[in-house]
């Protein structure tokens, strides 16, 4: 069975790319399109390991993020920022909520593959 | 692929920002392939592990709140530290899968990409786009920071997903307009007029190459879902400067201006934008002049024209650049309160705006299409594009569709109604009980009517644009002639047929013209007569049955029933004694030659007289009316058929003709009743309806002049209850045949002079049916 991932963006194209990555390589990739929509998935399906865009609509990454990790099924699931925020303030802020990291937006599939691999071994 | 050293490991290490995911998968990979590289030797192969084993817990575990320390870590790195043999060397085995890197491409070279998510990005960056425009013009009036923040994630995703396919341009620009968001965000950028022309006209080149990309996309071939694409190369180097002026850093390369925009589409769009945006600063103008309130008016004349100004420079119209700078700067002293907003100065800015106009069809007609240059003016390489561009079509998601095709979509819808009326109601069925049939022949019945709507609605534009020029046309005669005139218009959002449009726009003006300079009259004559100084013309435009009323009318002198017969006597146009009534003396205004010499001198910049007005109503089987009375005005009333060409009809028969009346004109039908009819003479016969007292016609009588023989049906006939305007009347036929669509058919030349009839229709067993004109009916037997 493989490692369920949940790809929470508001960007159709980004969760297609992450789909058209990770699906062949076996893992299961559920899909949210803003922060609330992906806590709802979270807590309705439990996965492995969260990639949260930050710029959201309705419920940005951040919150997102801080919801999520305050679920204790979810304290030592791994969470990544896909991001295009390279800024140190945005990098703090992420840091500050306890995920693993971020993926500055646009990745290689590759290293996308890579990292979840590292995270997932 | 480059080979990983332990040197270089350990500077990537060191270099390493905890939470970059990238780097840290990057580092990984390079501490395993070192690891298992034959030629490292077993101490650093176990160093190595060891550091790879506290690299990845270091950098599983959140740095900052579980208080791992990177800084002894990076301590205890090779280099500085002496070396350790590691207790369990955990050497990990799995195969290196490093990727091959790709470099990022150029822009003018071929890229790959995948077609799905290609199109998945043209769809959401269109999406974005079309969201984009609204807000950031919303931003002008009032800022809003939750505007902001949604503009911001919208360019926001375009640059995110245009990086995963290599649309350098596109990225770049949206990184641009991302910074400047980012700015007005935080607050370091407050918004100016100038930020949302920046911003409007980055979201427009934005546009342009994601519509470059998308037309670029849908030719390209494709192999196992992936296409080669080649975008168009924007030069980007005039707008990036003014993205960094604004932002007051490092200077752009200088570059040479791209040929893009140079081809006889672009500038024939540019033409385009450039009437419209006359257009707009006209009635900028003129409501200045109006209500003397500049503020907002003033300032939306200043960008449009600037924007105008950098639109000609990047044509490389030198010309016209140089003019709208004149008149910008004019606009600017108006602004800047340096000069008054005065008679003077709104005059020398009609005038600026006529040459503009001139000048941009000269500059942008076909026969010169190579851009029109003055001797000393380069072409000045700032991007500025118009922010009104695209505003229409994003707002509305329309397409431009050639006229031709929507006439001969036209005329084929007109065929399809005839064919199935030819169809339905074949004589081949008659007699036939057809129950399949018939409910099969509603369906397809209420499908053409849908399909007719449809098509109709298509030509139809509202009387707005037609009626805002005349604001021009009124003020400039007013001055002409020295008169006070005030304009006051209505029912503008009346829609009518795109073609009818155009063909009324000429009568109306003339009748306009003709009530200005001979309806209303000079200021000292009015105050004499006990009038308001100020004259006042009013334009209306209301749905009136099946057809539409422009009506104009002046509250000037009215007109002068006897010096009309003079003139028209004078002129040979009616022999000398000869008896008219009312309306065919108004009428003989629109006679060729009946015009005043002083007034053919008025027209002739034009070559046409009043008596074009009469020769365009007619081409659309419209008709004028005329109601004046001394003293009080005149009112010119343009009666032009809603449509040309379908029509709803009830067709009836009386005696053995067929006639259609247009369902608009009637209200209802009663069973005759001879015993309800009172006759005040042995013409006139009336009627009495719910208290009402209508007057009553025979359409049989009506119409003997047309030689027919009414077969009496007896005692079974039908009076339908006709309006027109406020007035009814009774008309008694034979029988209702049916109510059906009608397709319009212009009477035969030889049939042309028959009276109260406004067309012809062909039935669908082959008979044909008068179309009764009920205005002219009502006039005929009324009057």
């Amino acid at each position: 069975m493989g490692k369920k991932i949940l790809c929470i963006d508001d960007s159709s194209t980004i969760r297609m790319l992450v789909k058209k990555t990770l699906l062949p390589l076996d893992y299961e990739v559920l899909e949210a399109e803003n922060g609330k929509q992906g806590l709802e998935m979270a807590i309705n399906n439990p996965v492995d390991l969260l990639l949260v865009d930050v710029n959201m609509p309705v419920m940005n990454g951040f919150e997102c993020v801080a919801a999520v990790k305050a679920l204790p099924q979810y304290a030592k699931v791994p969470m990544v920022f896909l991001t295009t925020e390279s800024s140190q303030e945005k990098k703090d802020q992420g840091r500050q909520l306890g995920v693993s990291g971020w993926i500055i937006k646009p990745f290689e599939p590759d290293g996308l593959v890579k990292i979840l691999r590292m995270l997932l071994p | 692929m480059r080979k990983p050293t332990i040197v270089g490991v350990v500077k990537k290490i060191r270099a390493f920002e905890p939470g970059d995911l990238i780097a840290a998968a990057d580092i990984l990979e390079d501490l395993e392939s070192l690891i298992v590289a034959e030629q490292t030797s077993f101490d650093d192969s176990a160093l190595l592990s060891k550091v790879l084993e506290d690299f990845t817990v270091l950098n599983q575990r959140n740095t900052t709140s579980e208080g791992v320390n990177w800084t002894s870590f990076l301590e205890g790195l090779p280099g500085k530290m002496p070396k350790k043999p590691s207790k369990s060397p955990a050497v990990r085995t799995s195969s290196s899968r490093q990727a091959p890197r790709k470099t990022p491409k150029l822009n003018s070279e071929d890229i790959s990409v995948d077609v799905e998510v290609l199109s998945s990005f043209l769809i959401e960056a269109r999406e974005h786009l079309d969201e984009i425009e609204p807000r950031v013009l919303s931003l002008e009036s009032q800022f809003d920071a939750q505007t902001v923040n949604e503009i911001f994630r919208s360019v926001h995703t375009i640059k995110g997903v245009s990086g995963f396919l290599n649309l350098d341009q596109i990225k770049t620009l949206s990184h641009e307009l991302e910074f400047l968001l980012d700015g007005l965000r935080s607050g370091n950028l407050a918004t100016s007029s100038a930020l949302v022309d920046l911003l409007l006209q980055g979201c427009d080149v934005l546009q342009k190459m994601v519509q470059d990309v998308a037309g670029k996309a849908s030719e390209m071939s494709v192999k196992k879902g992936v296409g080669t694409l080649r975008p168009t190369f924007f030069d980007l180097s005039a707008l990036m400067k003014l993205f960094h002026d604004f932002q007051n850093v490092r200077p752009a390369p200088p570059q040479e201006i791209t040929e893009l925009l140079q081809n006889p589409e672009l500038i024939a769009k540019f033409a385009q934008e450039a009437v419209e945006t006359l257009e707009t600063v006209e009635q900028c103008i003129l409501t200045m002049e109006k209500t003397h309130k500049t503020g907002d008016y003033l300032n939306e004349a200043f960008r449009a024209i600037h924007t105008l100004k950098g639109n000609a420079g990047f044509f490389g119209f030198g010309n016209l650049e140089s003019l709208c700078m004149e008149m910008e700067s004019l606009l600017d002293s108006l602004r800047k309160g340096q000069k008054q907003i005065d008679e003077q100065s709104i005059q020398s800015l009609l005038r600026y705006l006529d040459r503009l106009r001139a000048l941009v069809q000269l500059s942008t007609s076909p026969n010169q299409a190579v851009p029109f240059e003055t001797s000393d003016h380069e072409p000045v390489k700032v991007a500025l594009l118009d922010p009104e561009a695209n505003k229409y079509s994003v707002k509305k998601k329309d397409i431009r569709v050639d006229t031709e095709k929507l006439d001969s979509l036209f005329d084929l819808i007109g065929e399809l109604i005839t064919a199935e009326s030819l169809v339905i109601d074949s004589p081949d069925l008659r007699g036939l009980e057809l129950e399949g049939f018939q409910k099969s022949a509603a369906y397809l019945s209420k499908i053409t009517r849908e399909l007719q709507n449809i098509t109709m609605s298509m030509r139809m534009i509202p009387l707005e644009g037609l009626f805002s020029k005349m604001n021009r046309l009124v003020r400039d005669l007013g001055r002409k002639f020295n008169k006070e005139i005030e304009l006051e218009i209505s029912g503008a959002e009346t829609e009518m047929d795109r073609n009818i449009i155009e063909e009324i726009s000429d009568p109306l003006v003339h009748i306009i013209r003709n009530a200005v300079d001979h309806g209303i009259e000079d200021t000292a004559v009015r105050l004499a007569k006990g009038k308001k100084p100020n004259g006042k013309v009013v334009l209306n435009a209301r749905y009136e049955g099946n057809e539409i009323w422009i009506t104009v009318s002046d509250d000037g002198a009215g007109l002068d029933r006897a010096r009309i017969l003079e003139v028209a006597t004078d002129r040979g146009l009616i022999s000398q004694g000869a008896v008219l009534n009312d309306g065919e003396v108004y009428k003989l205004v629109f006679e060729p030659g009946f015009s005043t010499a002083k007034e053919v001198s008025e027209i002739s910049g034009r070559g046409v007289g009043m008596d074009v007005v009469k020769k365009n109503l007619e081409k659309l089987r419209g008709n004028i009316d005329i109601h004046t009375v001394i003293n009080k005005g005149t009112d010119f009333v343009l009666r032009i058929p809603l449509t040309l060409a379908i029509i709803d009809g009830v067709t009836l028969r009386c005696g053995t003709m067929l006639y259609s009346l247009p369902i608009g004109d009637v209200v209802e039908f009663q069973n005759f009743d001879p015993d309800k009819l009172t006759s005040a003479d042995p013409h006139h016969k009336v009627m009495r309806l719910r208290g009402e007292i209508l007057p009553v016609m025979s359409l049989a009588d009506f119409f003997t002049s047309s030689n027919q023989v009414a077969p009496d049906t007896g005692d079974k006939k039908v009076s339908i209850i006709l309006k027109s305007q406020n007035r009814k009347m009774a008309v008694i036929v034979d029988e209702i045949v049916g109510y059906k669509q009608i397709v319009l058919k212009a009477l035969p030349e030889f049939m042309s002079h028959l009276k109260g009839v406004s067309g012809c229709t062909i039935m669908g067993n082959g008979e044909v049916s008068l179309i009764i004109d009920v205005h002219a009916l009502f006039h005929r037997f009324l009057v």
